[in-house]
């Protein structure tokens, strides 16, 4: 399956696929990634300032007096032709432990009211899921996640919340997503995790990336506790 | 190490450098200086590399005492900094201007432009996070603990030595020095309406004919809902013929959003890296300096260019800044290194 390659303004350029089949593009969207960040200093003719992945889609800047559109268009070509050999290895799994407690989801009784689900069974059918995230976006590190049970999906609050704590486990529409930050969001919350999702001291800020799966693991306000004292 | 301190704060004035753009796939905008241009002419002047942390002042600047003798440059928008401590003199910007210890600038209210960008010899020397030194506010990081600049801030600056062999022997005796000559600045808006240049976006014919229309005549009020993350525009609102859903995709500095109000946003050097809404247009790179100049209440128009000639401007502007910085290394007053190493991701 072929994507487009089309310019976004003068020092960009969008790649996109469009397929019915959701699982076929974001392995795509992964493999290209990964072949466009590896190619590295050694490589400086054909290295991006940045190749940031989406849902369908791959935006790569580059530096305008160092290529053209026409010179990157090329450069991603050769880069499609080699993800055919690339073998598609596993996806990480990472399990994301969150405390479903009342104080840590303002929003799930209301989530389980609306679907006529008890709370528990909310819980349950959420952490049975297994997730994939698609794209890192809204603040730094936060993960959009496919993989919601479409019973599950819950349109977005009609006026967001100013303030959600960071570690918020939310549901927005089909999505799910974790709060890396303590920003303004229309989501859900359900739980929170106390897992730091974006530590900028890092080398490698994010503890998730686009591509990896991800499974809720449900822990009480004890364990909750215990995993922040100890961070 | 030498230090600056924050007499008075000003409106908006944040340390800034060329960004993390490699950490957009992590959600993280690339941020860094608005007006790239003015940022790296700063820089070249008192023999920095282009990397370099500047401060970016916005609107209205701060007073500043630089507790030791240094070599600063001051360019971008028009602040009429002015000495505090001594008689009144004017600081000329655009040129190299050696200080004495003790000297204190306060720099006033923006005559001209938005921004105004003041490079000392060594460069702020903030920690670098992500590897880079500029201040990203949406996320508190970065630059002097996340945050604008406070009244009574120590701002360190780094060892002259690792900032290259730009800088000149600092004349102790004057309380402030400089040459006659100076270099071409970037050319700030000269009155309220502004062009800028534009490649078409991909959902521009997503828009009815009308507004199509619209978009290339029509002049937008920048509102007062502008910043480092970007400007909304407002005039009659455009439409979209197409209101479909989309999902977000990468966005761009310069990019010009619609979102379904009808008012474009043009996206800055701190938004997000990927967007939802609409794409209708993207301001080439040789024009978002000047973006960069334009503040709120004064008018943007937008002309279609070519892609051929968004990276011609670009090339002559790179060309122009590189030929200043050549002759600046041949005027008496102030050494500049042969040609100064590019920093990774920037112009060769």
């Amino acid at each position: 399956m072929m994507p487009s390659i089309r310019p976004l303004g003068d020092s960009a350029v969008i790649i996109q696929w469009s397929s019915a089949d959701d699982a076929d593009i974001s392995r795509s969207v992964r493999q290209l990634t990964d072949v466009l960040n590896a190619f590295g200093p050694s490589d400086s003719t054909s290295r991006f300032t940045a190749v940031v992945p989406a849902y369908t889609s791959i935006t790569v800047h580059f530096c305008l007096s160092r290529m053209s559109f026409q010179q990157a268009a090329r450069i991603i070509e050769q880069g499609l032709s080699r993800t055919e050999d690339l073998l598609a290895g596993a996806p990480a799994l990472i399990e994301i432990p969150v405390c479903f407690d009342e104080v840590f989801a303002p929003d799930l009784a209301d989530v389980a009211g609306r679907h006529h689900l008890k709370r528990d069974e909310v819980i349950r059918r959420f952490s049975d899921a297994e997730y994939s995230v698609r794209m890192l976006g809204f603040s730094p590190g936060f993960p959009y996640l496919s993989g919601l049970p479409t019973e599950l999906a819950t349109p977005r609050r009609s006026s967001p919340r100013l303030k959600v704590p960071r570690g918020s486990v939310a549901i927005g529409g089909a999505q799910a997503g974790i709060y890396s930050q303590e920003t303004p969001g229309g989501w859900h919350i359900i739980g929170r995790t106390p897992l730091s999702l974006f530590r900028a001291e890092l080398a490698r800020p994010c503890l998730l990336m686009a591509g990896d799966q991800v499974r809720f693991v449900p822990m009480s306000a004890e364990e909750f506790q215990r995993w922040q004292d100890e961070q | 190490m030498s230090i600056v301190r924050v007499i008075r704060a000003g409106l908006l004035t944040t340390i800034q450098d060329l960004g993390r753009p490699g950490f957009r796939q992590f959600g993280v905008p690339t941020g860094g200086a608005m007006d790239r241009f003015s940022h790296e002419l700063a820089n070249r002047l008192v023999g920095n590399l282009p990397t370099a942390a500047t401060l970016e002042m916005t609107l209205s600047g701060d007073e500043l005492e630089f507790l030791g003798p240094t070599l600063i440059a001051i360019t971008g928008g028009e602040f009429s900094p002015i000495t505090t401590n001594m008689e009144q003199l004017s600081i000329p910007q655009n040129k190299p201007v050696h200080v004495s210890a003790g000297t204190r600038i306060r720099f006033q209210t923006a005559q001209r432009g938005c921004r105004c960008y003041l490079a000392v010899a060594g460069g702020f020397s903030v920690p670098e996070i992500m590897g880079s030194r500029s201040t990203l506010s949406s996320a508190q990081l970065g630059g002097l603990q996340g945050r604008a600049l406070k009244s009574g801030d120590e701002l360190p600056v780094g060892d002259l030595k690792s900032a290259g062999p730009g800088l000149v022997a600092v004349k102790e005796h004057v309380a402030i020095s400089f040459p006659a000559w100076f270099v071409r600045p970037l050319a700030l808006p000269a009155g309220d309406m502004v062009t800028l240049r534009v490649l078409p976006g991909e959902h521009s014919s997503m828009m009815s004919a009308e507004s199509q229309l619209r978009f290339r005549d029509e002049s937008f009020l920048i509102t007062s809902q502008s910043d480092r993350m970007g400007y909304r525009l407002a005039a009659t609102p455009l439409i979209l013929e197409n209101t479909s859903d989309m999902l977000s995709e990468g966005t761009a500095m310069g990019t010009v959003q619609l979102p379904p109000d009808g008012r474009p946003i043009l996206l800055m050097a701190d938004s997000a890296p990927t967007g939802g809404y609409r794409r209708i247009a993207h301001v080439i790179s040789a024009d978002l300096p000047l973006a960069a100049q334009v503040r709120p209440g004064q008018f943007l128009r937008f002309l279609e260019t070519t892609m051929e000639e968004a990276r011609s401007l670009f090339q002559k502007q790179r060309a122009n800044l590189d030929h200043a910085i050549t002759m600046a290394g041949l005027m008496p007053g102030v050494r500049v290194s042969e040609r100064l190493p590019e920093p990774t991701g920037s112009a060769p």
